[in-house]
């Protein structure tokens, strides 16, 4: 096999491509679709973590009530979690439809698609699909908690 | 070079008479000193790996014998508590750092390359880098023992306690400037996975082909990357209050001893990860191969490396439950750290099914990976239980978290760690190990790991503290603890089983053959042991099992081997896309070189004379360094003997831009120093919000100078970007002039900076917040100078003609470089030039 034989076996047009419908989604779509939600949860919980550990702890000062009111504290991440949860879920629809745009990349049964992952394309969207999942549930946990959790009760031992 | 005119990348046939010959003499490292010391050939450097990493061990392992004698019984006085507290220091900091990272370190130097169908890593040379690095640091921290000083304070050292007011002696700085020293070889080891992954993979092996150590050693070198900076941002931080006097840690100078848990466990909870992931990949690799059946749910596992190592980095706190943080805080780090089940228990579940699904031969390597699979449960489920805030603050600094924690490392490193070597044993030396003493130690180990430590968290529940060196005997502690010291004695027989098996098996094992188990993956597609080039003609790969195709059937095209690119003008292998593994380039890979171990020296020494105390050593020794960077960066051939491009018409010689491998490596270089500024940010932002002092002390800091170098920097940058353009015109006149005038604008930036220290309100050692200051600007000066050094060398190389339309991949290097020192300028700046204003 000479030299373009072996760049058209992984890099040409044809169906022995690993991503023959990579045409379809921008690659930037599928990259969205598999950070999106990773990245909002990431904000997400270290800006609360920030906020509801210095706003009930400011300068090394004990409060029982947040610095500024509860109400307004809970307010404020509540908007912060309402932000990672709508940034995660834009990230799942758009993983879905880059999914819907290559489910038939290569073998079109769910056997190809998760066992043995072929199609390029289809395996990042699928991946995509998983990962906004996990992070959506985590950004939905800790908004969760906002409104579960007293925010400046001080632990006894 | 050797002449081979017919084959370089023109139509070869298979078997091409000579070829291997010319390959081998290429690629083989020389006998003798000069190859012990040159070589960068990533099967020696992955095996050299293994050998100290087992090393390490062992001499961990004597350290926790010794503390189980101790405390096998109660008000038993073998060892002083000092000696203990020494004991438990150095055998976490040798099992953790020394050991559980390196040992996976060597599997996948040796690995990548034959399992990415390539011929040697990225950078080769960064390569041997690395493991001599790790050597230094190694000797470093060892030789406290030398002195009767070694590390005292637990492996997280934490201040106050590790603070010179506590801990005098020489034992804390050892630590510190021996994971600082170890940090520097696993960066450039972790960027040298990323490129290798990113930029040599075979033709064909698209991102969805990888085998999950792969996807494991990925997550893990991302991971450092970004986790590593803020280990050695807490280590200078602690040797600055130690030996200069300032007060990052210092509550009385407005610092705070937490400062330094959150770094650490930034740091550490990702590098828990980082000492897991590959070894479960090693676990979802072997397994399949045994079972006789693909991997089930290959997509979920591995997403859920990915999606662990993500989860990682939001988990810090969990070890911070018992330090009075607010509850909502501590809430949402609960709650991250049981989300991590998720993941992990989409791995076990897959490794079940495959068992399940699968006709599992039960070999040696297959029991220890099924083994790790009950350990890890174990070690996981009392993960998720120490996850829960009550649960963590009644059992925090017992017992259970020491089990739950040798469940975790013991289970998911050392079984897997074992398995992999029966498993891979064959193709490192063409020889079987013996099965039957393989099993025998396999189930001594698995009952004395249970037997030691199992029983400790019933002794957490009982109440007994970690870190204690005696007891009394009312505790009621003694018979637990001695079925434990038994246990311990019983692993240890087990491991010796496993040592002497590799010790025979390696003089006297049966021949293996290329591929003994039927194995699917690209590595046993080559002889056993590979021949220094790995693959004579490059493979093109069709399928994520390419030695199972036929079988599987689970895609249309036939991976090829006797038949593709051969490249063999010189040592080269062929560079590929990102996403696909399209062939790009022809990459010229560098030989066998002194300057890795001459650089490795010199930087060891540099650490040896900064624990010393001594500043002209430390400068002689940095001088050295420096040398060596500019001996290892200074290129072999003048511009006339650079070739522009390759004969075969479709790939380009080296490339540049995303097509060049030494454009990721600095992208990745630029991803750690951008983690490094955000740590020391993170710092300042938080020992603001703790202060209760005035921040900053004496008012907001000066703001007119700053300013006049913020506009400098930026018109620096411009006149960069300028000469830049000029080089990929061909003009070298004007390239050499924007150049000229950077460093020129560079030299100006410093000396601002220097006038405006000179006229400061404060000293580095008034108080944390003056610390900060002039760390944080200090080392922005700092990369300002190294951008400068690179300035003047890429300046030399413009004059002296060394690039070209074609060829300038250091000039974009270089240039980034210096946008991004510009960048983080412009952080810095409005962080503590601004923000005070707000």
């Amino acid at each position: 096999m000479n030299t373009d034989t072996a760049v058209l076996a992984a890099g040409g047009d044809g169906e022995n491509h690993p991503a023959p419908l990579r045409h379809r989604v921008h690659v930037g779509a599928l990259w969205f679709g598999l950070t999106g939600a990773p990245a909002a949860w990431s904000a997400q919980l270290v800006a609360s973590y920030a906020f509801s550990a210095h706003s009930c702890f400011p300068r090394l000062v004990p409060l029982s009530v947040p610095e500024g009111g509860a109400s307004t504290f809970m307010l404020l991440l509540l908007a912060g979690s309402v932000i990672a949860l709508c940034v995660g879920g834009l990230a799942l629809m758009t993983a879905v439809r880059s999914w819907h745009a290559t489910v038939l990349e290569t073998n079109a049964s769910t056997h190809a698609a998760l066992d043995v992952g072929e199609g390029r394309t289809r395996f990042m969207a699928l991946a995509g699909i998983f990962v906004s999942t996990v992070f959506l549930l985590g950004s939905f946990a800790l908004a969760v908690l906002v409104l579960v959790t007293k925010p400046c009760t001080l632990l006894t031992y | 070079m050797a002449n081979y005119p017919e084959i370089t990348m023109q139509n070869a046939a298979p078997n091409v008479p000579g070829l291997e010959a010319l390959l081998q003499r290429e690629w083989e490292t020389p006998r003798g000193w000069r190859g012990v010391l040159s070589t960068v050939d990533h099967k020696i450097i992955g095996k050299r790996y293994l050998i100290t990493a087992f090393i390490f061990l062992i001499i961990g392992g004597l350290e926790a014998s010794a503390m189980r004698v101790q405390l096998s019984r109660a008000n038993n006085h073998l060892i002083s508590a000092e000696q203990y507290n020494q004991l438990f220091t150095v055998h976490g900091v040798t099992m953790i750092f020394l050991y559980a990272a390196p040992i996976l370190s060597g599997f996948s130097n040796y690995l990548w390359p034959l399992m990415l169908g390539s011929r040697d890593m990225a950078f080769p040379r960064l390569n041997a880098l690395s493991y001599w690095v790790y050597i230094g640091a190694g000797i470093l921290l060892y030789s406290s023992v030398l002195l009767g000083a070694m590390p005292n304070a637990g492996w997280f050292n934490y201040p106050p306690f590790a603070s010179r007011v506590y801990d005098p002696g020489l034992n804390i700085d050892f630590y510190l400037l021996g994971l600082t020293l170890l940090t520097v070889s696993t960066t450039v080891g972790s960027a040298n996975f990323v490129v290798s992954l990113l930029k040599t993979r075979a033709p064909g092996m698209s991102i969805n082909r990888l085998p999950i150590i792969v996807w494991g050693t990925l997550t893990a070198s991302v991971s450092n990357l970004l986790a590593l900076p803020s280990l050695t941002v807490a280590c200078i931080f602690l040797f600055l209050d130690r030996r200069a006097g300032t007060h990052f840690f210092d509550a009385a100078g407005g610092g705070h001893p937490l400062l330094w848990q959150h770094l650490f466990w930034m740091f550490g909870h990702p590098w828990v990860y980082v000492i897991v992931l590959p070894a479960m990949g090693m676990v979802s690799d072997i397994l399949p191969t045994f079972c006789r059946r693909p991997l089930v749910g290959y997509l979920f596992v591995a997403c859920a490396t990915v999606i662990t190592g993500v989860l990682g980095f939001g988990v810090w706190l969990h070890h911070m439950f018992a330090t009075g943080i607010p509850p909502l805080a501590l809430s949402f780090f609960a709650g991250a750290s049981m989300i991590i089940a998720i993941p992990s228990a989409v791995g076990v579940f897959s490794w079940l099914a495959t068992i399940w699904l699968g006709r599992p031969r039960r070999t040696t390597s297959f029991l220890y990976m099924a083994g790790f699979v009950a350990l890890f449960t174990i070690g996981g489920v009392t993960g998720v239980m120490t996850a829960a805030v009550p649960f963590d603050l009644q059992l925090t600094d017992t017992y259970f978290v020491v089990a739950h924690l040798h469940y975790v490392l013991v289970g998911i490193n050392v079984f897997p760690v074992i398995g992999a070597v029966y498993y891979w044993f064959p193709k490192m030396t063409g020889k079987l190990m013996d099965e039957r003493l393989g099993k025998w130690g396999y189930w001594v180990s698995f009952v004395g790991t249970n037997l030691v430590f199992f029983p400790m968290h019933v002794l957490g529940m009982m109440g007994m503290p970690r870190r204690i060196y005696t007891y009394a005997a009312e505790f009621g502690w003694g018979p637990l603890n001695m079925l434990e010291t038994v246990g311990a004695f019983v692993f240890v027989i087990g491991m010796l089983i496993f040592f002497v098996n590799v010790f025979l098996s390696a003089r006297r094992g049966a021949p293996a053959g290329d591929n003994p188990w039927d194995a699917p993956t690209l590595e046993w597609a080559t002889s056993s042991p590979p021949k220094p080039y790995n693959f004579a003609i490059i493979p093109t790969i069709a399928s994520r099992h390419p030695l199972w195709e036929d079988r599987l059937q689970e895609s249309a095209g036939r991976s090829t081997f006797g038949n593709g690119l051969v490249l063999a003008e010189g040592r080269e292998t062929v560079g590929t896309s990102v996403l696909d593994a399209e062939p790009q380039v022809v990459m010229r890979m560098p030989g066998d070189s002194y300057a890795p171990i001459a650089l490795a020296t010199t930087l060891t020494l540099a650490f040896f004379a900064m624990l010393g105390g001594s500043v002209w050593l430390s400068a002689v020794a940095f001088s050295g360094v420096l040398a060596s960077i500019l001996k290892w960066l200074w290129p072999a051939h003048r511009a006339g003997d650079v070739v522009e491009s390759s004969r075969s018409g479709t790939l380009v010689m080296e490339g540049s831009g995303v097509q060049s491998v030494a454009w990721w490596g600095m992208v990745c270089v630029l991803v750690t120093e951008g983690a490094f500024f955000l740590y020391l940010l993170a710092s300042y932002f938080y020992l603001a919000s703790t202060s209760t002092n005035a921040f900053p002390t004496h008012g907001p800091p000066e703001i007119r100078l700053a300013l006049l170098n913020t506009c400098i920097l930026f018109a620096s940058s411009v006149t960069l970007e300028l000469g830049k353009r000029a080089v990929r015109r061909g003009n070298n006149g004007r390239a050499a002039i924007g150049t000229g005038v950077t460093i020129l604008l560079g030299l100006v930036f410093i000396a601002l900076q220097l006038v405006e220290y000179s006229g400061h309100a404060g000293r580095p050692t008034d108080d944390a917040y003056a610390s900060l200051f002039f760390t944080i600007t200090g080392f922005h000066g700092l990369h300002v100078c190294v951008g400068i050094l690179m300035l003047v060398v890429l300046f030399t190389r413009i004059v002296r003609g060394h690039f070209s339309a074609k060829r300038h991949t250091a000039v974009t290097n270089v240039t980034m470089y210096w946008h991004f020192v510009d960048v983080v300028w412009f952080v810095v700046f409005t962080s503590l030039y601004l923000t005070p204003r707000l």
